[in-house]
């Protein structure tokens, strides 16, 4: 099966060559939201053919899958070893269809988006797990860096530069992920904490070098899960490790709460986004900003009506109708940077979903988009327009 | 010496920034490789951003190569200039320009040492975690060409995973900025490009790196094995009880004779092999994992765990190790030490066949390893002044490398390509792979300005081979601990 997905690959790629046509690879398309639109008219090149965990060794802290897998069929299988993949991917769901649960995003969409959920500010990123890649390129060549091994410096991180490319630079065909032992002990407080004093207490908590591996907080409900302006912290490590964390937060704090076993619905809510925060339709001028910015960043920086922190502050979602142009020269001012997550697809075709690039690393993106796609086939214009 | 050129950079750089005298060059015609070295027209050390755009700048009008030079401690010849190149040193640009308690990052200039980040870091109770051998010597912007490791980068990452942002000037003299300080930045990811790529693609002018808690305690355990195996299979077992050590170092029998007769660590010299495996963090946190590491330890055949009591002993546990190329240099003329990446479940494997090479070609290799991420670092001991000893010897680390390959690995896991390894890359990587490395430097540096005939070997030189040769022990920075 996979044999024939490489040549069956191979000649749609060369079908959209000689067509000089865009053509857009998807799995679930799960991820279909993310980046500006897909350019039509457009080929489709579908990767859940090309499924399967191909060798898997705990004590290796490495696994080799195709890139159609399922993210829950190779999540399944690595906490059966009591591992998993740390920066947590988000699996979005495509389908209320009971059969088609597992449908909430393939190992090639998760390196391509390179999202990551809570654990990222703890346990690094989506890129930090991927060791190697197999990639087929813009004229059918298949190319493998990187490998099985964490400490590998033999030629440039080709397989890193494919983290969060969305396809632009090639179809990953197989990948090789750091799998994580998972954690010992793990439990959740949940704090009182207006918005005024947000800064404050997230500063204590990182002060303090609590082992922080998620962090929460909303000024508004979340179905039931959980409550407005409540900081909810994550706790992971040795049991020795988490219960000091306790300790120390019932010295400081008065009103806190150690969570029961719903902490992980809410965790794995917080990943997968089925929060209706996420899930309501983004109308008119309104825009729902994924804002990356650097730790200690002004909680203020850019408000808006509904508003979540997460990763210590440093990631915020925020709904805003502020001017798209003024929130990024506020963001980029503070060292971060804004995407435009959801909106409508006006929106996003006059600003582009992602912040723009200084000269310099244009100039690199244009060349390395022809190394690897020198007819500028795959994706086109998925990233950014000029591509 | 190009009268118009000399003219053009003294227009900018004082008299003491530029150096042609044939003395004062000679130093910076090697780094810590020694077997290769090349001879610079000039070597020019800017003291600011601004006086590297206008190198840059003058060098790619005139089409001089360009080698950016650290503190010259690689151990891969990625330094050595090419004839007629400009070495530009960047051991002026030394300050720590920031550092951030509340966002935890600093920045650097890149010719900063590694551990100085750490000591100025300490007051913040924060450090700097990744911890190369030669740290109290290298520079951080060394350290981010070659995508530095050292003994806790199993548990904290390689340098890739401790720097946020890299700011650089492109072949045109333009300033390129490579990530962001926030977690994550849009576009491709650039960063992880320029992160090893041995001065190929731009030269580095500030870094900002990200900087951890500061475990408050740390110990070392040091285990005995009756056999090479054994110790082997106890780095896998480990891992998979769900331990991730801070460090998890191996030696086999003959390098922990070597060592215990050079430093007197107390090593066991009965053991075929010993492991120093290191838990650090709070104590209660070190307490826990320590007995976690010594039953897991005991169930995969330890027939002796010492755990270090306190900080002068587990200096002392480490001292054997650190030592053990000077302990090697003593045991023989010459020394080659091999830089290659397995699996850890081939670590057994590939000592078995080590050991047979040794019968094969009559030549002895001891062992050190870091065992927890499989990077080995074979010493074959051989003297020189036989004839074909030194061929036997490349031949023989030819076929470790080979076998590194052939096992899933790499070539090379911390020390880089450089000169070094360029024919090995032949054996790593297809032509199409090897000629996409090609184009992606060119994507960034299209006139080959950057320290051209690195890393990347063009088609003659499939066939040249070189590792590191050491003979009587003079090595380059012997004072620096080396792993």
């Amino acid at each position: 099966m996979a044999n024939s997905f490489i040549s069956d690959s191979r000649q749609l790629i060369e079908e959209a060559r000689n067509q000089r046509s865009n053509l857009v690879i998807t799995g679930h398309n799960s991820k279909k939201f993310y980046g500006n639109p897909d350019i039509n008219p457009h080929l489709q090149l579908n990767t859940t053919t090309n499924e399967g965990i191909i060798d898997y060794d705990p004590s290796e802290l490495v696994v080799r899958v195709r890139s159609g897998t399922s993210i829950i069929k190779l999540e399944k299988e690595l906490v059966a070893r009591n591992q998993f993949l740390n920066f947590e991917p988000p699996r979005f769901k495509t389908t209320t269809k009971p059969e088609l649960e597992n449908r909430v995003g393939t190992v090639g969409g998760m390196i391509a988006s390179g999202l990551s959920g809570p654990g990222r500010f703890f346990y690094g990123g989506c890129r930090e797990s991927v060791l190697g890649l197999t990639i087929m390129d813009g004229t059918g060549k298949l190319l493998r860096f990187g490998g099985s091994v964490i400490k590998n410096v033999a030629g440039y991180d080709v397989s890193r530069l494919n983290v969060g490319a969305l396809g632009c630079l090639g179809l990953i065909t197989e990948a090789f992920l750091r799998t994580y032992p998972q954690p010992v002990s793990e439990k959740t407080v949940e704090l009182a904490v207006p918005r005024k004093e947000l800064s404050e207490i997230i500063k204590f908590c990182y002060m303090e070098q609590l082992p922080i591996s998620g962090s929460f907080w909303a000024n508004l409900e979340m179905e039931e899960l959980s409550k407005k302006e409540r900081l909810y912290i994550r706790l992971s490590g040795k049991e020795a490790l988490t219960s000091l964390a306790v300790k120390k937060i019932s010295e400081n704090f008065k009103n806190y709460t150690v969570m029961g076993n719903y902490a992980k619905s809410l965790w794995n809510s917080i990943r997968d986004q089925n929060l209706k925060f996420f899930t309501d339709k983004i109308s008119g001028n309104e825009i729902l900003w994924r804002i990356s910015v650097p730790l200690a960043t002004d909680i203020n920086l850019v408000l808006g009506e509904d508003m979540i922190f997460e990763w210590m502050g440093a990631l915020r979602w925020v709904k805003s109708k502020e001017s798209p142009l003024l929130v990024r020269e506020k963001v980029a001012r503070a060292g971060g940077h804004a995407t435009i997550y959801h909106a409508s697809q006006s929106i996003k075709e006059k600003y582009g979903s992602f912040s723009q690039l200084g000269d310099a690393s244009r100039r690199v993106h244009l060349n390395l988009k022809k190394v690897f796609d020198p007819q500028n086939i795959f994706n086109k214009g998925r990233l950014y327009h000029f591509m | 010496m190009d009268k118009n050129l000399l003219q053009a950079l003294k227009a900018f750089l004082k008299i003491d920034q530029i150096i042609t005298d044939k003395s004062s060059i000679q130093v910076y015609q090697r780094d810590g490789l020694s077997g290769y070295s090349g001879i610079p027209c000039m070597v020019l050390l800017p003291e600011s951003e601004d006086d590297i755009i206008k190198i840059v700048k003058i060098c790619n009008k005139n089409n001089i190569p360009v080698v950016t030079r650290g503190a010259g401690t690689g151990l891969s010849g990625g330094a050595v200039p090419t004839e007629g190149s400009i070495v530009l040193s960047t051991s002026r640009l030394n300050k720590i320009l920031k550092v951030n308690p509340e966002q935890r990052t600093a920045i650097v200039q890149p010719g900063v040492r590694n551990i100085a980040i750490s000591e100025r870091a300490k007051e913040f109770n924060l450090f700097y975690a990744p911890d190369p051998s030669s740290q109290i010597a290298c520079s951080i912007g060394g350290n981010v060409a070659e995508n530095s490791g050292g003994v806790h980068c199993l548990k904290y990452g390689l340098t890739l995973h401790n720097v946020v942002n890299v700011r650089a000037i492109d072949c045109e003299g333009n300033v390129i900025n490579l990530g962001l300080e926030s977690f994550d930045f849009p576009g491709f990811d650039l960063l992880s490009l320029i992160v090893g790529s041995e001065g190929m693609l731009a030269v580095i002018t500030e870094i900002t790196v990200r900087l951890l808690p500061r475990p408050c305690s740390a110990k070392v355990i040091m285990a005995s094995f009756n056999e090479v195996e054994d110790a082997a299979n106890a780095v896998a077992g480990i891992i998979s009880e769900g331990i991730v050590p801070a460090g998890l170092e191996m030696m086999d029998g003959g390098m922990v004779q070597a060592v215990e007769d050079f430093v007197h660590a107390g090593y066991d010299t009965e053991a075929a092999a010993i492991l120093l495996c290191e838990s650090d963090g709070t104590p209660e946190e070190v307490d826990e994992e320590i007995d976690l590491m010594v039953g897991a330890l005991k169930k995969f055949g330890a027939t002796k765990c010492l755990v270090s009591a306190d900080d002068h002993q587990r200096d002392l546990f480490w001292s054997g190790r650190k030592n053990a190329f000077p302990a090697s240099g003593r045991l023989s003329p010459d020394y080659y030490c091999i830089d290659g990446t397995i699996p850890r479940k081939k670590v057994g494997t590939i000592l078995r066949e080590i050991e047979r090479m040794e019968g094969f070609y009559n030549l002895r290799c001891i062992n050190v390893f870091h065992a927890g991420d499989g990077n080995l670092h074979p010493l074959i001991l051989f003297d020189s002044s036989k004839p074909g000893e030194f061929e036997k010897t490349e031949n023989f680390g030819e076929e470790i490398l080979d076998l590194c390959v052939k096992f899933g690995g790499t070539i090379t896991g911390e020390h880089g390509v450089g000169l070094e390894k360029l024919g090995s890359m032949c054996v790593q990587f297809t032509e199409d792979e090897r000629n996409t490395f090609s184009a992606v430097k060119f994507a960034f540096d299209e006139n080959n300005l950057f320290n051209p005939g690195k890393v990347i070997p063009v088609l003659s030189r499939c066939v040249e081979k070189g590792r590191k040769h050491v003979h009587k022990d003079n090595r380059e920075f012997k004072e620096i601990p080396s792993f």
